[in-house]
C-alpha cells in the first residue's frame, strides 16, 4: 500500500512553509508549482494541511491545525492556499514590500508597480513569455540593509481570461472566478532564484496606446511609496531607501491595451545595461 | 509677496528631502505625502538654508536668464506654496 499524504517544503523570503496534502494528485501539482522554491526538510515555521476531496467530503484547508476555508471546489482551495500563504509570507518579510509584477534579465530587476486587479500578474506572465526570468507577479521586495531585490517568486496567479490570452492554446473551462496558479515553466519560462539590482521602474497605464517613454526615476517614489503592503510602513525609513534605490535607476511610463504587445515593446526597447551598483 | 521673500526659510523638521537625478523629491513626515520639485523649485529649495527670500532671489538671479523681477516672483510663489504645504518654515532662533 503507498502512502496517503504527501509532505511539501518550501521557503519563500526566509519563512519555511510544510504543506501536507492527502491527495496525491493535488501534491503533484503543488510540488510542480513550487518547485523553484523546494527547501530541505527542516524544522518549519508554518504548517499547511490539505485534506478531503473524496466523493464523501469536500477539501479542508488547514493552517497550524486551524481551519482556513472548507470547499467543495479543489480550484478554490487552491486559490486560498496561495492567498494565506501570500499574506502570511509578506507579513513576516522584514524589508520593504510593494505591490508589483517584477521581472528580470541577468542581474537586472525590472518592477511593475500597481494596486490588485490594476493587471501585474498578466503583464508579468506576458514579459516572462517574452524571455525576461520571473521574479515575482505579485511584490517587489527589497532588502533594507543591502538595497537589493529578494525574489518572491510564488506560482503566478492569472484569470482564466488573462491564461488564454498567455496561453492561447490553453482550452477554455474552469471556473471564471478562480485564478489558475502557473509555474513560470508553465508559460515556456524560467525562475530567477538570485538577489537583483533593481535597475527600472514601469509605471503601466492599461487602456492606453502602445507606448513606453522615459520619465524622471524621482516620478516612481511616490507610486512606490503609495504601493507599499501594509505593515511595511516605516514611512520615513521606507521613503529613504526608495529614493535610493530608484537613484540609479531609469523610469519608464508604459501605455498598453494587450499585455503580449507591451511585452515585446519592453524587450525590444529597454536597453540592456549591467547595474552601475 | 514681500512678507514671504522677507522672511528666513528652512527645510521644516518633518521634511525628509532626497536629491534624485537633481532633483528634490520631500516625503512630509507630517502628511505622509510626497512632492515632486521641478528644476526650478529644486534650485530655491537647495537655498533655503536659513536665508530670506530675497537672498535667495538675489542668488538665482546670477544664474538664470529671466529679470530680477521675475524671479522674485517666482521664488516667491515658491516658497508660499512649501510654506503652505509645510515644507518650509521659519527657522528658530
Amino acid at each position: 500500500m503507498g502512502p496517503t499524504s504527501s509532505s511539501l517544503d518550501i521557503d519563500l523570503l526566509g519563512t519555511r512553509i510544510r504543506t501536507i496534502v492527502d491527495d496525491l494528485e493535488l501534491a503533484a501539482r503543488l510540488e510542480h508549482l513550487l518547485i523553484d522554491i523546494r527547501a530541505s526538510s527542516g524544522t518549519p515555521d508554518e504548517i499547511f494541511e490539505i485534506t478531503g476531496g473524496d466523493t464523501q467530503s469536500d477539501w479542508v484547508l488547514r493552517h497550524n491545525g486551524k481551519g482556513i476555508v472548507q470547499s467543495a471546489s479543489r480550484d478554490r482551495l487552491v486559490e486560498r492556499f496561495f492567498a494565506t500563504l501570500n499574506e502570511l509570507v509578506l507579513d513576516a518579510f522584514p524589508g520593504v514590500a510593494i505591490h508589483a509584477g517584477v521581472v528580470a534579465r541577468g542581474p537586472c530587476a525590472i518592477a511593475i508597480p500597481g494596486r490588485s486587479g490594476a493587471g501585474k500578474s498578466t503583464l508579468t506572465a506576458a514579459c516572462v513569455r517574452a524571455g525576461f526570468s520571473y521574479v515575482s507577479d505579485e511584490a517587489l521586495c527589497i532588502d533594507r540593509i543591502t538595497g537589493e531585490v529578494v525574489p518572491y517568486p510564488r506560482p503566478l496567479m492569472l484569470s482564466e481570461t488573462s491564461h488564454r490570452l498567455i496561453s492561447p492554446s490553453q482550452p477554455s473551462g474552469g471556473e471564471s472566478d478562480t485564478k489558475v496558479a502557473l509555474s513560470p515553466a508553465d508559460i515556456g519560462g524560467h525562475t530567477n532564484s538570485v538577489a537583483l539590482t533593481l535597475t527600472d521602474v514601469i509605471l503601466a497605464e492599461r487602456n492606453s496606446a502602445l507606448d513606453l517613454e522615459p520619465i524622471p526615476p524621482s516620478e516612481v517614489v511616490a507610486e512606490l511609496l503609495e504601493r507599499c503592503f501594509e505593515g511595511h510602513q516605516q514611512r520615513a525609513g521606507t521613503f529613504e531607501l526608495l529614493s535610493s534605490a530608484v537613484t540609479d535607476c531609469r523610469a519608464w511610463r508604459l501605455g498598453y491595451r494587450n499585455a503580449l504587445d507591451a511585452a515585446a515593446l519592453i524587450r525590444r526597447a529597454l536597453p540592456f545595461s549591467q547595474p552601475s551598483r | 509677496m514681500s512678507e514671504i521673500l522677507d522672511r528666513p526659510v528652512v527645510a521644516a523638521p518633518t521634511a525628509l528631502a532626497r536629491e534624485i537625478d537633481g532633483n528634490f523629491t520631500i516625503y512630509d513626515k507630517e502628511n505622509d505625502s510626497v512632492m515632486v520639485l521641478n528644476d526650478s523649485a529644486s534650485a530655491i529649495w537647495r537655498l533655503c538654508d536659513g536665508r530670506t527670500g530675497s537672498a535667495i532671489a538675489a542668488e538665482l538671479a546670477s544664474g538664470f536668464a529671466a529679470g530680477p523681477d521675475e524671479i522674485e516672483r517666482d521664488v516667491a510663489s515658491v516658497l508660499e506654496q512649501l510654506t503652505e504645504s509645510g515644507l518650509l518654515v521659519s527657522p528658530v532662533d
